[in-house]
């Protein structure tokens, strides 16, 4: 063991490098979140939205902010399929939008979704109605 | 001068009936304040036993709060359990106020119904037998209360009945606009992404109404204290599910809060106000709905 103080020196501050540095690996705080586990692939099924107007309309779809269907002015009847996921379906917004607010108009919203029974909703407004429905 | 000399004499000769005094309407709640306000009008007085930033679950009346509801004709009260003092505070005034329960004017969740965490041991606190007591967290609750309390007001001071109808359905349909409102603004949520880590169980009928699951710190009262396998366990389930923001309220410890977020690298996703109105924004119950679906969705988004 006799040698260079200075070799001994290195030697030791060498092994103390190499024994701390997994110790700070497992005890370092993570300035990121934790990695958030990768999302479980579902199976999806159909939904099948018909958005019927009492009067000529914009008719709109979206879902999670995005449009899913968006009509010229002056469609009475539209309507879009999208998947959704049978277990957490998420919501969906459905607009109409008249061009004179005169009187009151109905917008009908169908929702068909496979393996479920249809749903059938009228919403009533004057200009326009906007409102959620969940496949 | 000249003017209100006319407008005695006016009075006085029985041309213009001079205004009755308002019904004095002690409330135990911040939220039936507010509901109070709306329903009764310039016809009512409310006054605030319990006031905004109090916590109610803490809260016990002082002699002079109890003679101020033992004056009144009517007071207001949450009631299902949440005024564990309630039945003192009845004794202790007799038979002279009216109470209006507003609890009995909703369909209770029992703790099992909310959406609180199946792992969470269900105490209650308030005496009660399983009852969740924030009933005011589905707006529909409110709008058969704000029906009910107009009822109520109507049979203390008749004549003043069709001011107290008139009002509470116009508050009543600002309410629906406002459950309209929130269910626009909560659907830009994935389903998800719908789980809420708050500090108390108090948002069960939230919950209920918009989809959201609860992982809540403590019980159903802010006076219960988690054991620390309970926050461990749920550090694990916001780590598993990913869950992007905790929430405060009026906490009592909040390293509880702090150790959360370290350990899970969730954020703090802001302030709601769960056992009341609060001050500014958050001072009417329309704008304490609004504060709290505003700050979910921007943090949970």
């Amino acid at each position: 063991m006799r040698g260079s103080p200075l070799l001994r020196l290195i030697l030791m501050a060498a092994a103390l490098v190499i024994a701390g540095v997994p110790v700070w690996l497992l005890t370092r705080r993570s300035d990121s979140p934790l990695a958030v586990p990768a999302a479980e692939t579902t199976a999806t099924v159909n939904c099948r939205i018909t958005l019927t107007a009492s009067a000529p309309a914009v008719l709109t779809v979206s879902k999670l902010g995005e449009l899913v269907l968006s009509t010229a002015p002056g469609t009475l009847t539209a309507n879009v399929t999208i998947p959704v996921d049978p277990s957490q379906p998420d919501d969906v917004v459905i607009r109409g939008e008249w061009s004179n607010d005169a009187s009151e108009q109905a917008l009908r919203v169908e929702v068909e979704t496979e393996g479920k029974d249809t749903a059938v909703r009228t919403f009533w407004g004057r200009g326009n109605v906007e409102d959620v429905v969940t496949p | 001068m000249n003017k209100l000399v006319a407008l005695f004499l006016v009075s006085a000769a029985g041309i213009l009936p001079l205004a009755a005094a308002p019904l004095a309407v002690p409330s135990l709640s911040t939220v039936l304040s507010d509901v109070a306000r709306n329903v009764g009008g310039d016809r009512v007085e409310v006054v605030e036993i319990v006031k905004a930033g109090v916590d109610p679950h803490l809260f016990e009346p002082t002699p002079g709060d109890v003679a101020k509801v033992s004056k009144a004709a009517i007071v207001l009260a949450s009631g299902l359990g949440f005024e564990s003092y309630l039945e003192k505070l009845r004794t202790a005034v007799g038979n002279g106020p009216v109470f209006f329960v507003a609890g009995d004017s909703v369909r209770p969740m029992t703790l099992e119904e909310s959406a609180c965490d199946e792992h969470h041991d269900h105490h209650n606190h308030h005496g009660g037998p399983t009852a969740d007591p924030h009933w005011w967290h589905s707006v529909a609750n409110v709008q058969a209360v704000a029906s009910a309390m107009a009822a109520a007001f109507a049979k203390a001071d008749p004549a003043g009945r069709d001011v107290y109808l008139a009002n509470a359905a116009a508050f009543n349909k600002r309410l629906a606009e406002l459950a309209k409102w929130s269910r626009l603004q909560i659907a830009a949520l994935p389903k998800n992404k719908r789980v809420l880590v708050t500090s108390h169980d108090a948002l069960g009928y939230f919950a209920r109404d918009y989809g959201f699951e609860i992982e809540a710190v403590q019980g159903i009262s802010t006076s219960d204290q988690p054991s620390s396998q309970k926050v461990r366990e749920l550090i694990d389930r916001i780590r598993q599910r990913g869950v992007k923001a905790v929430f405060a309220e009026n906490i009592e410890n909040p390293k509880v809060l702090e150790q959360i977020t370290q350990e899970t690298g969730a954020k703090t996703g802001g302030r709601l106000y769960a056992d009341g109105l609060g001050t500014g924004d958050a001072g009417t119950y329309e704008g304490m709905i609004r504060h709290n679906v505003t700050t979910i969705v921007a943090a949970l988004k």
